[in-house]
């Protein structure tokens, strides 16, 4: 199960507030939707922009011309190529949060990345090319690549670098993910690739009631629950009752007031609002009408910056707000995403960090 | 006035959903508005790739920089360059509806331009260069420029092709606009430089009003009633007196329910839904608390009717769907085309205030 030569269990998964090397992007490209790129372009730039002053910014794009282009857009916006580097792999998509590589460190000052089975988010969008990512960053960067045994989508993951890890069954323990595989079996994986020692699993939501919101995760952590320090928690929640995601999330937050850290200690818990946001404006299916998972907790922190995803919602400012009081000395950089959320996703979910080893 | 006026010669404006020969567009830049270039892009690049397909394009850009830069990215998307031209006139922002110019037709299958005096919404914004864009156009375009003798933005009008013009007094009879001019001096203007016969004229908003919401048009009616056809007009509309627009919604249903065309038609009213979530400007540019929320005037009355397409402002708000099916059983046989507008709406516009439509003359 183990990799024969080095042995994971030496590495772990910090907490994505801790020093990063950089962040990794896929640029979109055309080949699923008409109009991606172009549409999603300025959500990509604007993230560059935020990121490249502060860790270096890893864009993965198709080929040379994309290459190109990327290049040249960057300098026309006088964004710069400074801290931006690119690499040429194969992509289905642009979720590098979910295909990965999972970066794990050591105590020597050791980078290493876990590669993680992807299979489109339990079969339902095409991966053939996203599973292949983690190893192709693997050779290109020459790290260690351990390969785990099971699927897992990184968007799926919440840790808090002490060792504990926080997750939705619905989203990891699901037959569509790792058929016949006991929660108990997938604890001992999880432990011996991320470094965690203590488990906070919540119910989630599966296929049927996740749908109802446009989320083709089943309920992954980032857009449920996040920890802000080793035992504080940001929880989505909702008081319209109109809302699908209503049921889960009041569930959720049951689940995480009996819920304790590694440590024993219990959660500090701090209601984020959901904004209301609609899946409507796909250019090809604009009759479809239904809530998106649209969530502020799907952010990311990087060196000295959170960028946070906004939506034109009453409670932008708000959440905005919360997420400065959790980061203290961070800037909070709000980048509206209404034209990436339709897809299922936000900031949180298009991003990877990649920590900076510290020697101990 | 001039002895000669369009109206004389026989020109006038065609209803937007007649034949266009193409759209104008004024790319988006960094000269006034530091940021709005990487900010819009995207989105004109989703008009430009949707229009194209459909008929021309005419994009304006400020200088031969930003042509060599489009030209680039027409190439890199792998459009049919014939049907995309860049003429390098400088602007100062992107309102191409506002600052025209507009085109009239005639039986002669002749097409013609009229200029309007542009001064950036009663003085609000910059306009020196903007103001030129219709002169520069005609003269690109080597056909006749009527030079009227008032100040009339393109989306402050509403015509339905066959005579009627429907706008709001606030943002015309106004003395940021035409100061000194009686409502019959202006009246008559627009009938002579646009080949109208009747006007509606609703009341639109006072200035503390449209200040409060963040209106820099003096409520322009592209934004809150259109034609659909000659007689037909979809307005915006709110059940729930509590908005803050309510009192104006009101006050503009019950003046276009006494409105008729210029047959003595009455009109058939059909309303059209605001976002049922007021949404808000994104645009804040601090990075630290506290943050400020900013209503932003998103509405879908904004829609551009286009050959074969209607573009229509969309949000992620549960009423984006209706607002499209409403618009859908009015252009039966266009295919209605949703782009996400948040970023253009901040700014106070959706997609009829950055398009002109070139009309298709036939003899």
């Amino acid at each position: 199960m183990t990799d024969k030569l080095y042995n994971p269990t030496e590495f772990l998964m910090p907490a994505e507030w801790e020093p990063h090397e950089g962040t990794w992007l896929q640029w979109p490209q055309d080949k699923l939707y008409w109009g991606y790129e172009l549409k999603l372009e300025r959500i990509w730039l604007n993230m560059v922009d935020a990121l490249h002053n502060h860790e270096n910014v890893h864009l993965i794009v198709s080929g040379e011309r994309q290459r190109d282009h990327v290049a040249y857009l960057l300098k026309y916006h006088a964004i710069g190529l400074e801290n931006v580097d690119f690499y040429i792999i194969p992509t289905n998509d642009v979720w590098a949060r979910d295909n990965g590589p999972i970066f794990v460190i050591n105590e020597a000052g050791e980078t290493a990345i876990t590669d993680w089975v992807f299979n489109g988010w339990g079969e339902r969008f095409p991966y053939d090319l996203d599973d292949k990512v983690p190893s192709a960053i693997g050779a290109k960067l020459n790290l260690r690549v351990f390969n785990a045994p099971m699927v897992l989508e990184a968007g799926a993951v919440e840790v808090n670098g002490k060792g504990t890890f926080m997750a939705t069954r619905t989203s990891v323990i699901d037959p569509y993910r790792n058929p016949e595989m006991s929660q108990e079996d997938i604890e001992t994986i999880l432990s011996q690739y991320l470094g965690v020692t203590h488990f906070i699993w919540l119910t989630g939501a599966g296929r049927g009631e996740c749908d109802q919101w446009g989320d083709e995760t089943d309920s992954h952590i980032d857009i449920v629950a996040r920890f802000t320090d080793e035992s504080t928690v940001l929880y989505n929640c909702t008081n319209n009752l109109s809302d699908p995601r209503y049921r889960m999330l009041a569930r959720s937050y049951e689940e995480l007031k009996e819920a304790t850290t590694e440590a024993g200690k219990t959660l500090t818990l701090v209601p984020l609002p959901l904004p209301e946001v609609h899946q409507t404006s796909k250019m090809t299916d604009w009759r479809v009408n239904t809530f998106s998972d649209a969530a502020y907790s799907n952010y990311l922190i990087a060196n000295n910056v959170v960028l946070v995803p906004v939506y034109g919602h009453a409670n932008d400012e708000r959440c905005l707000k919360i997420i400065a009081e959790h980061f203290p000395g961070r800037e909070i950089i709000g980048i509206e995403v209404v034209a990436l959320i339709e897809h299922g996703g936000a900031i949180g979910c298009v991003t990877q960090p990649q920590p900076m080893p510290v020697t101990k | 006035m001039e002895s000669s006026t369009p109206k004389t010669l026989g020109y006038y404006m065609p209803a937007e959903w007649e034949i266009h020969e193409g759209t104008w567009l004024q790319w988006p830049h960094d000269d006034t508005l530091p940021g709005e270039q990487i900010r819009l892009e995207s989105l004109w690049l989703a008009m430009t790739a949707v229009l194209h397909e459909y008929e021309s394009v005419h994009i304006i850009v400020t200088d031969e920089h930003r042509g060599e830069h489009l030209q680039r990215q027409v190439r890199y998307y792998g459009w049919e360059a014939s049907n995309i031209d860049i003429y390098v006139i400088p602007t100062d922002d992107v309102w191409a509806r506002d600052n025209g110019p507009i085109f009239l037709v005639n039986n002669g299958g002749e097409l013609a331009v009229t200029a309007w005096n542009f001064n950036g919404w009663g003085e609000r914004y910059p306009f020196g260069k903007d103001r030129l864009v219709p002169a520069a156009v005609a003269d690109t375009l080597s056909i006749p420029l009527f030079t009227a003798p008032i100040t009339l933005e393109g989306g402050a009008i509403e015509v339905n092709g066959k005579g009627t013009m429907i706008a709001t007094r606030s943002s015309i009879i106004n003395p940021n606009r035409n100061p000194g001019k009686s409502e019959q001096e202006i009246e008559v203007t627009i009938k002579e430089y646009l080949g109208v016969e009747h006007i509606i004229w609703l009341s639109g908003a006072s200035r503390e009003f449209c200040d409060a919401v963040g209106s820099d048009t003096d409520l322009h009616i592209d934004g809150y009633a259109r034609f659909t056809d000659e007689s037909t007009v979809l307005y915006n509309w709110t059940d729930d007196e509590s908005n803050v627009f309510y009192p104006v919604l009101k006050q503009q249903m019950d003046e276009l329910r006494n409105a008729t065309t210029e047959t003595g038609k009455t009109l058939t009213l059909i309303p059209l839904p605001k976002p049922k979530n007021a949404t808000y400007s994104t645009l804040n540019t601090s990075t630290r608390p506290p943050f400020e929320t900013t209503p932003s005037l998103a509405g879908y009355a904004n829609f551009y009717i286009a050959n074969d397409i209607v573009l229509v402002p969309v949000y992620g708000d549960i009423n984006d769907a209706r607002a499209k099916s409403i618009i859908a059983e009015h252009f039966p046989g266009r295919e209605i085309i949703g782009l996400p507008a948040q970023v253009l709406a901040e700014l106070g516009g959706m997609m009829h205030c950055v398009t002109q439509q070139q009309p298709l003359p036939s003899p």
